[in-house]
């Protein structure tokens, strides 16, 4: 094994030790299932075995006692409960540092060494010394009586040469088949042991016929070697009388195909460099390009066979690029599991019995989104276990369950995702908000704002109520980070208090990152696409302001001042304005401004190409697309082009306040 | 790896762990040491601290290669692992007759 696999076992690990982690905090809340044991079981017998190929003793040592307790609990000689769950949780801390220590180049660390072992004193203190023994299974035993309607199987088991070296020990499933019933004959099979030149020692040469009786099912009997399925070729078959040989057969030939369904479903997901992915709906970008000209190329023409033919290819390649961009969609569900663990370890420390339940994990989104989100939501999460949540005391004064909930959700609406943090806490505080932004000199009376726009100003930066200062949140620091984090992702946050029944935050996300709705206009001969949630209304240009160019920079919209740009002035577009311009008003970033173009052009859905490096420097644009017609739009920056015009324009526009709305 | 000669049969001992990580070190010394031996083999495993799938092979190697030339190999004194993994797979590798004389 090449050093080169290293960074591969280093992702694989830390995903498996996040399964872990679910499955260990599902069995610390009392649901112990053998689903969740086994898929404990699975991460460390995984991590364990991928260590030995790396020669990372340190980790198969420990990773070995745990697994040898975690075997006993899945044999059922040792039970699982809340305190052992407890200590493996911290056992599979403890081997996240030392892959992270492999990770970091750090190959031994002393004092990683010395939690690790006072780790494994409390775990053996707890599941009462390491697991050596296990019950051995006499081959001629007879099998015991009142065992419910006990069946004889026939298993044969030929494992692969690369068993071994993957880290499995076939012996470890034949005892784990002592658990399930009784092994009446075993034969170990050996033909396969080559002659001694060509042995291998690494290699595995061995298979099993066992008959067992067993009153499991057929499926339990196949499970117990689900960790080698791949590694194996197993056949499982009751054992029947001379009638029904036949039925035997052909079961024999579905039991085959059974085995290779579950291994195919096994490895139907697949690892991509998330580059090639972007380079493949980058081509299907040009795809689409192509595919516009050759459309119009085709209607010039004149041929409808040709016609034909090219509109079924452009659907096609519109199905493609639909498909290619939900190769980056991931479900979020992975991601919010992660908070339990927070939510367990927070509210520990705080002294709070919180409980967090999850909704919606099954949504999908872009996967930069979800990494991007991670940050916030952690935030919002922390916010509500800190400020939101009421002690417990507090909560049995007020008829509360003194268990409090906090729940993560996520559903789609209308083309976006929306992410839901809920408390069922205190609520947030109107009048103490308020009273705050006063002191902050951030508004100068609060009679006048909507609950809505009250609780919006904790979005601003510095702003914090709450009395007591944790080191946890409560800094001012946070929520106008959040806010920041999501307007990047070009996303909303809002947000939804009732005094007393708790406080929900909703994060509105674009579904992706690579499509944006937008609001296609014309300026000259170019078109430009603004994003369309920025887009508040379009107001046709009168003309007693067409003529002020140059001094008068904004309109009276409905009362209010308007500042706007000319689009054609920005990028020196060199053609005249046409007779009648319009008004697109945006809002950003609590700003109202207008763009002066010549022609609305409607709404299209826009996939984004990034600019190459050579224009990265030009402020204004974020990007281009490609319509349909095989033109290019070029994609406005909203954000920064308001920067860019609001700087340039301030001495025009005199009231700033008016800016700020 | 020791080894005795006491009359014909020839004593070897293998100590410490039998498995995967230590599979091939241990099977050339044990192959080496089999094929020196001209007549039947104990094979004395007293103390071998772990013993896997791999150890196994190990030992039905060494009493094919021995079995080869006509003669047999025997297990001794298997320890507690050793014999676990022998009941559990029903190898008979050892003696009963030597071991109801010790």
């Amino acid at each position: 094994m090449t050093d080169a696999a290293l960074p591969t076992f280093i992702a694989e690990s830390r995903e498996l030790l996040r399964e872990m982690e679910a499955a260990l905090l599902e069995c610390e809340q009392g649901e112990t299932g053998a689903e969740a044991v086994n898929s404990i079981f699975r991460a460390a017998h995984t991590i364990k075995g991928s260590s030995g190929l790396f020669g990372l003793d340190g980790i198969v040592a420990f990773t070995h006692v745990v697994e040898s307790v975690l075997d006993r609990v899945r044999a059922n000689t040792l039970q699982m409960d809340r305190a052992l769950a407890a200590i493996l949780l911290e056992c599979r801390d403890h081997i996240e540092h030392l892959v992270d220590a492999v990770a970091d180049g750090k190959a031994d660390d002393v004092q990683l060494a010395t939690k690790g072992e006072s780790l494994l004193q409390k775990l053996s203190a707890r599941a009462g010394g390491p697991a050596s023994t296990h019950a051995t299974a006499s081959s001629a035993a007879v099998p015991a009586a009142g065992q419910g309607p006990e069946g004889r199987w026939q298993i044969t088991v030929q494992f692969h040469t690369e068993v071994l070296r993957n880290g499995m020990d076939p012996l470890s499933f034949i005892r784990y088949l002592t658990t399930l019933g009784e092994i009446v004959e075993l034969k170990l099979l050996t033909e396969r042991l080559p002659a001694a030149e060509e042995f291998d020692a690494e290699a595995c040469y061995l298979g099993f016929e066992i008959e067992l009786a067993s009153s499991e099912t057929q499926q339990r009997i196949e499970g117990a070697f689900e960790f080698v399925r791949d590694d194996c070729t197993l056949l499982v078959r009751r054992k029947a009388s001379a009638a029904s040989e036949s039925v035997a057969e052909k079961r024999e030939s579905s039991d085959i195909k059974e085995t290779k369904a579950a291994k195919n479903s096994d490895s139907r997901s697949l690892r991509v460099d998330g580059d090639k992915l972007d380079a493949l709906i980058d081509l299907i970008g040009e795809l689409v390009t192509a595919g516009a000209t050759t459309t119009i190329t085709a209607r010039k023409a004149g041929l409808s066979e040709l016609n034909e033919s090219t509109l079924r290819l452009a659907r096609l390649v519109e199905e493609v690029r639909d498909q290619a961009l939900k190769l980056r969609m991931v479900q979020i569900g992975p991601t919010f599991s992660r908070f339990q663990r927070i939510v367990r370890d927070v509210a520990r420390e705080i002294g709070k019995e919180i409980r967090l339940e999850i909704g919606g994990a099954e949504t999908e989104l872009d996967k930069t989104l979800i990494e991007s989100i991670t940050d916030p939501l952690t935030h919002l999460v922390r916010n509500a276990i800190d400020h939101g949540i009421e002690t417990a005391e507090v909560r049995r004064n007020r008829g509360k369950n003194v268990e409090g909930v906090v729940r993560l959700d996520a559903y789609h609406d209308s083309g976006s995702v929306v992410i839901e943090v809920a408390d069922d806490g205190g609520g947030l505080k109107r009048e103490r908000i308020v009273a705050k932004a006063i002191e902050r000199g951030l508004i100068t009376d609060g009679s006048s704002l909507t609950d809505g726009e009250a609780f919006a100003l904790i979005f601003e930066p510095g702003f914090s109520t709450a009395e007591q200062v944790t080191n946890l949140s409560g800094r001012g620091v946070g929520m106008d980070v959040v806010k920041r984090n999501v307007n990047a992702l070009r996303g909303t946050v809002e947000l939804d208090s009732k005094e007393g029944q708790g406080t929900t935050v909703r994060i509105r996300l674009p579904l992706t990152l690579a499509i944006i709705d937008g609001f296609l206009v014309g300026v000259g001969g170019s078109s430009f696409v603004i994003p369309l949630e920025l887009v508040e209304e379009c107001v046709e240009l009168g003309d007693e302001h067409r003529a002020a160019d140059g001094d008068q920079r904004y309109i009276n919209l409905r009362g209010q001042v308007l500042p706007f740009v000319r689009l054609r002035e920005m990028f020196s577009i060199r053609s005249s304005a046409s007779r009648r311009e319009s008004i697109v008003v945006i809002r950003s970033g609590g700003k109202r401004i207008g763009i002066v173009v010549d022609d609305l052009l409607g709404e299209m859905q826009a996939v984004i190409k990034p600019l190459s490096r050579l224009f990265s420097r030009i402020r204004g644009i974020g990007g281009s697309t490609i319509l349909g017609t095989g033109q290019l739009a070029l994609i406005l920056d909203v954000p920064s082009l308001l920067d860019l015009c609001l700087n340039t324009r301030q001495v025009h526009v005199a009231p700033r306040r008016a800016l700020t709305d | 790896m020791d080894q005795d000669q006491k009359l014909s049969m020839s004593e070897l001992r293998v100590d410490g762990d039998m498995t995967i990580y230590r599979a091939t070190e241990v099977a050339q010394t044990l192959f080496d040491a089999v094929r020196a031996q001209p007549g039947d083999v104990s094979l004395d495993m007293s103390d071998v601290t772990e013993f896997d799938t791999a150890g196994l092979q190990l030992v039905l190697m060494a009493r094919r290669m021995v079995e080869a030339n006509g003669h047999h190999l025997e297990v001794a004194q298997p320890s507690e692992c050793v014999l676990e993994v022998l009941k559990l797979c029903n190898v008979a590798l050892n003696n009963s007759e030597a071991q109801a004389a010790s």
